[in-house]
C-alpha cells in the first residue's frame, strides 16, 4: 500500500471511487436485475456468468482498495503532523540558537570591558601596588603552575 | 532475474522518516575556552602578576559563560525534540 503514496490523493480516490462503483452498479445489475432478462437468451449465458464474475471480483477489490485507501490517508496524515512538528521544532530550535548567541555575545562584551576596567585601575594604582611590594619568583611558579594545571615539586 | 534486485531498493523507500534533523549550535558556542595567561618569570611588580590574575579571571568567566549556554542550549533543545517526538 506504501506505494500509493506516490500516486496523487485526487487521482486515486477518484479510481477507487470508480472501480467501487462499477463493482456495485455490475453486482446489482448481473446477480438481481439482468439475469431475468438475459435467461431469455441462451446465446449470452457465457458473458452473463463471465460480467458476473468481473462485477463481483470488481466490488471486492473496489471494498479493498477503498479500505486501503482510508489506511493511506490516515498514515498521509500522520506524516503531514510528523513534519509540521519536525518543522515547528527545526523553527525553535534556530529561534533558541539565535537567543543563546546574542546572550552570550553581551555577557562576554561585559566580562570584556569590566576587563579593561580593572586593568586600567591596576595602572593607575600600580605604584601604590608596587610601592612595598615585590614579589617573589617563587610566587610566579606556583601562579603559573596552577593556570596550567601543572603539578608542582613537593618541598622536602 | 537481475530486475529481482530491485525490489528490495523500492521496499527500502518504505523506511522514509520525517524526524527534526540535529540542530545547530549557536557560533559563539563552537569554540573552545582559551589556555589562562602566565606570567613571565622575570615578573617581580605585584600589579603586573595582578593584571595577569585579572586577565585569567576574566577567560573564566567568558568559559563560563559558553558553559552555562551549553547546558541551556542541551536543557531547551531537549524540550523541543521530545515535543516533537512525542
Amino acid at each position: 500500500m506504501w506505494m500509493l503514496s506516490f500516486i496523487p490523493d485526487s487521482f486515486l480516490i477518484y479510481v477507487v471511487n470508480l472501480i467501487l462503483l462499477a463493482g456495485a452498479v455490475g453486482s446489482v445489475l448481473f446477480f438481481f436485475v439482468l439475469h431475468r432478462i438475459l435467461r431469455w437468451f441462451p446465446a449470452l449465458s457465457p458473458y452473463y456468468l463471465l460480467l458476473q464474475i468481473i462485477s463481483a471480483a470488481l466490488l471486492v477489490i473496489g471494498i479493498y482498495l477503498k479500505g486501503g485507501y482510508s489506511v493511506e490517508m490516515s498514515w498521509r496524515e500522520k506524516v503531514r503532523i510528523a513534519e509540521e512538528k519536525a518543522r515547528l521544532a527545526e523553527q525553535q530550535a534556530a529561534e533558541l540558537n539565535a537567543k543563546l548567541n546574542d546572550e552570550v555575545k553581551k555577557k562576554q562584551k561585559v566580562i570584556v570591558e569590566n576587563k579593561i576596567v580593572y586593568q586600567d585601575r591596576i595602572r593607575e594604582v600600580a605604584k601604590v601596588i608596587d610601592k612595598e611590594c615585590k614579589v617573589a619568583p617563587e610566587a610566579i611558579d606556583i601562579h603559573n603552575a596552577a593556570a596550567k594545571n601543572k603539578s608542582l615539586e613537593k618541598k622536602q | 532475474m537481475r530486475f529481482l534486485m530491485l525490489i528490495p531498493t523500492l521496499l527500502l523507500t518504505g523506511c522514509l522518516t520525517t524526524a527534526p534533523k540535529f540542530p545547530d549550535v549557536p557560533e559563539e558556542l563552537k569554540t573552545a575556552c582559551p589556555e589562562l595567561k602566565e606570567a613571565t618569570k622575570e615578573t617581580q611588580e605585584l600589579s603586573k602578576l595582578l593584571d595577569v590574575v585579572v586577565v585569567n579571571y576574566s577567560t573564566y568567566y567568558e568559559c563560563r559563560v559558553k558553559v552555562d549556554a551549553w547546558l541551556q542550549w542541551h536543557k531547551e533543545q531537549k524540550e523541543i525534540f521530545d515535543k516533537a517526538v512525542k
